[in-house]
């Protein structure tokens, strides 16, 4: 798995440029609110979006809060850690944010489905593909348990980092990837158990 | 049909395999957003979340869950409803006057005074001394008409093709997709500059229709005007022959490339020229440069003001012009930066040096100061001082993120870390991100290659 610090340098020209970028974005410079959006965009997308789901329609609006947060805290960074990963983890606790929200809705959801109003839940896509599968095999986790799965599995971040974003234990992490991964087996196992009936 | 994930380490390859992206116009919408946003420091928030907004109904209960469906369905999208356009004229330190327009209205401001007006997701700022009317205020349909003075629109249809806004000008109607330009209707000419996206410029007496694209610019004179051109020989902006920034309407005479044909054409008395050389990132073609170093010479020639983050001019009305305190530090800066190349070419860059800084540390135009330090880059490098000069590129890129400045600047701190400070993956980074601003640039292929030269094997040309 590559390293999330050699992703990143990707899209760092360089730790003192992007600081000094983040500087002048939070005091109101526009060029440097665009060009900080920019550099790091992708990446802060691809993180919510991996919390939230592909297709949630909240995506936009928590990126947007992100960056926002961000320029609004410039002043509580510590230049400790990459921008770009202290933007994720601003992005990641806003996801996750909306992600709790999202299952504590689901479950009013399957009540007012029950008695006839409100509209299912939107179901996997259709298309019996490798990535609807990870994607509807990952819907199965729980948050958090998709948040640290996702920030280590697939995007490479270490413990240590993850547990600065999120603010959470590393022993807790550890955990909850454990969980992860125990649910993720059952999910897809359940899911080859019914694609060969 | 792909294989099925069947472990985690599989789900987690498949989801890296496909990362999650935002289309292109997803990313400039956000990106907007997020600027007006990051502006409106006493405003109203952005628009709250859906998960806000849906909490309390939640509380509520299934009664209102019942009742708001109901609501969805009745406003479900049948008959759109007219747009609004609210307005607020205000003077620099206060707001003074604020309200809605209705189709036909007209809006002056004064000297001094700056009016905002939002209809949906667009924005049309007009500027001091200007004159500005609605003629049509229709769903999916916009048109204005600007008698004189200036107007930014920034213009973002959510669905292209179904909305539609004009700039109507004395001279010139301009169309547009979706997107973010000035028009400035002075004494007998238009002048429209495009920051985003792409206009359609058609000059009223029958010329034919030009595209403009994003960092371009261009005019269409009157007949009167187009002779009173002629006969004029004040040059308007820097030692060497380019133009101030913010010198616009004088010194955009020089900044224009000779008349189109088809435009010319159409419009034989009058003079419309324009400007294609700029946007690194829409990869348009006329002047570009074959280097870093090519391109910043021609970079400089408008190394003015970025259209896209000065806002309106805050220029005197026709009949009195005079140039702001900033337009004056923005031309004196383009001079000491146009000095110090002088400087240079002459064989002396230590004494070009403290020129420059002043220039890079002064309230020069941003693309004046970003090329200063890009200089002071090539100054540095020239003297084996790598990291002083990797910080001056860096600051270029900062300061003129997206542009041609800020792309070239990119590309030459890209070439530094490969060849002086051999930091690969740094490199890879900068290239990267030069291709990231200017897909089409003209140093995409160098890029490219270097990208490949260095590892990245998705950039290497296929072998035949």
């Amino acid at each position: 798995m590559a390293r999330a610090d050699e992703r990143l340098t990707a899209l760092d020209g360089g730790l003192e440029e992007d600081h000094a970028r983040l500087r002048e974005a939070a005091a109101g410079d526009e060029a440097a609110v665009r060009a900080l959006y920019r550099a790091h965009v992708d990446v802060v997308f691809r993180c919510v979006a991996r919390i939230l789901g592909p297709h949630d329609p909240d995506l936009e609006d928590v990126v947007q809060q992100a960056f926002l947060a961000a320029l609004d805290g410039a002043d509580r960074f510590d230049g400790r850690s990459k921008v770009a990963t202290w933007l994720v983890g601003i992005a990641t606790r806003r996801a996750l944010d909306a992600a709790r929200a999202r299952h504590r809705r689901a479950r009013w959801g399957r009540i007012t489905e029950w008695v006839g109003l409100g509209r299912p839940a939107s179901r996997p896509d259709a298309r019996h593909d490798a990535l609807s599968q990870a994607e509807a095999a990952l819907a199965t986790l729980e948050p958090s348990q998709r948040t640290v799965f996702v920030l280590h599995q697939v995007e490479g971040y270490t413990f240590k980092e993850i547990a600065e974003m999120t603010g959470t234990g590393i022993s807790t992490l550890h955990a909850r990837l454990k969980a992860a991964r125990r649910r993720l087996d059952a999910a897809l196992a359940e899911g080859a158990e019914g694609a060969t009936r | 049909m792909s294989a099925r994930p069947e472990s985690p380490e599989a789900v987690a390859e498949v989801l890296r395999e496909h990362p999650p992206a935002l289309d292109e116009l997803s990313k400039a919408r956000l990106e907007r957003r997020l600027v007006a946003s990051s502006q409106a420091s006493s405003g109203p928030s952005p628009a709250p979340s859906r998960a806000a907004r849906r909490g309390p109904w939640i509380a509520v209960g299934l009664g209102l869950a019942a009742a708001a469906a109901a609501l969805a369905v009745l406003l479900r999208p049948g008959e759109p409803a007219a747009p609004v356009a609210r307005f607020e004229v205000r003077e620099v330190t206060s707001s003074a006057q604020r309200g809605t327009l209705e189709e036909g209205s007209v809006l002056p401001t004064g000297p001094g005074e700056v009016a905002e007006v939002r209809i949906g997701d667009s924005r049309v700022r007009l500027a001091p001394g200007g004159r500005l009317s609605l003629a049509t205020l229709a769903p999916g349909r916009l048109d204005l008409e600007l008698t004189r003075g200036e107007v930014r629109v920034g213009f973002h249809p959510r669905e292209r093709g179904r909305e539609h806004l004009s700039v109507t000008t004395p001279e010139a109607r301009v169309e547009v997709v979706g997107t973010v330009f000035t028009v400035r209707a002075r004494g007998g000419v238009t002048e429209v500059r495009v920051s985003e996206g792409t206009v359609r410029v058609v000059p009223r007496d029958g010329g034919e229709a030009r595209l403009v694209r994003a960092g371009g610019s261009t005019r269409v004179a009157s007949p009167r005007a187009a002779a009173a051109e002629d006969h004029s020989s004040a040059p308007a902006g820097t030692d060497d022959g380019s133009p101030a920034a913010g010198s616009v309407a004088r010194g955009a005479a020089d900044d224009v490339s000779p008349a189109a044909g088809s435009v010319e054409r159409g419009a034989p008395r009058g003079r419309a020229g324009t400007d294609e050389r700029a946007s690194p990132e829409r990869g348009v073609t006329g002047a570009s440069p074959s280097g870093p170093d090519e391109g910043r010479a021609a970079a400089g020639s408008r190394a003015g003001s970025p259209p896209g983050t000065d806002g309106p001019s805050a220029s005197a009305p026709a009949d009195a012009p005079r140039p702001s305190a900033s337009t004056e530090a923005r031309a004196a800066g383009a001079r000491a930066l146009a000095r110090a190349r002088r400087t240079i070419a002459e064989g002396h860059p230590e004494r070009a040096e403290s020129e420059l800084r002043r220039v890079a540390e002064s309230d020069a135009s941003r693309g004046a100061r970003a090329e200063a330090w890009t200089l002071l880059g090539d100054l540095a490098q020239r003297r084996g001082r790598h990291a002083p000069a990797a910080h001056a590129y860096r600051r270029a890129a900062a300061l003129c993120a997206g542009t041609m400045v800020g792309s070239n600047a990119v590309f030459a701190l890209a070439r530094l870390q490969e060849r002086r400070l051999h930091d690969d993956a740094a490199a890879r980074g900068s290239y990267a991100r030069y291709l990231r601003d200017a897909p089409e640039g003209p140093l995409a292929d160098r890029a490219r290659r270097a990208l490949c030269r260095l590892g990245d094997e998705d950039h290497c040309e296929p072998e035949r």
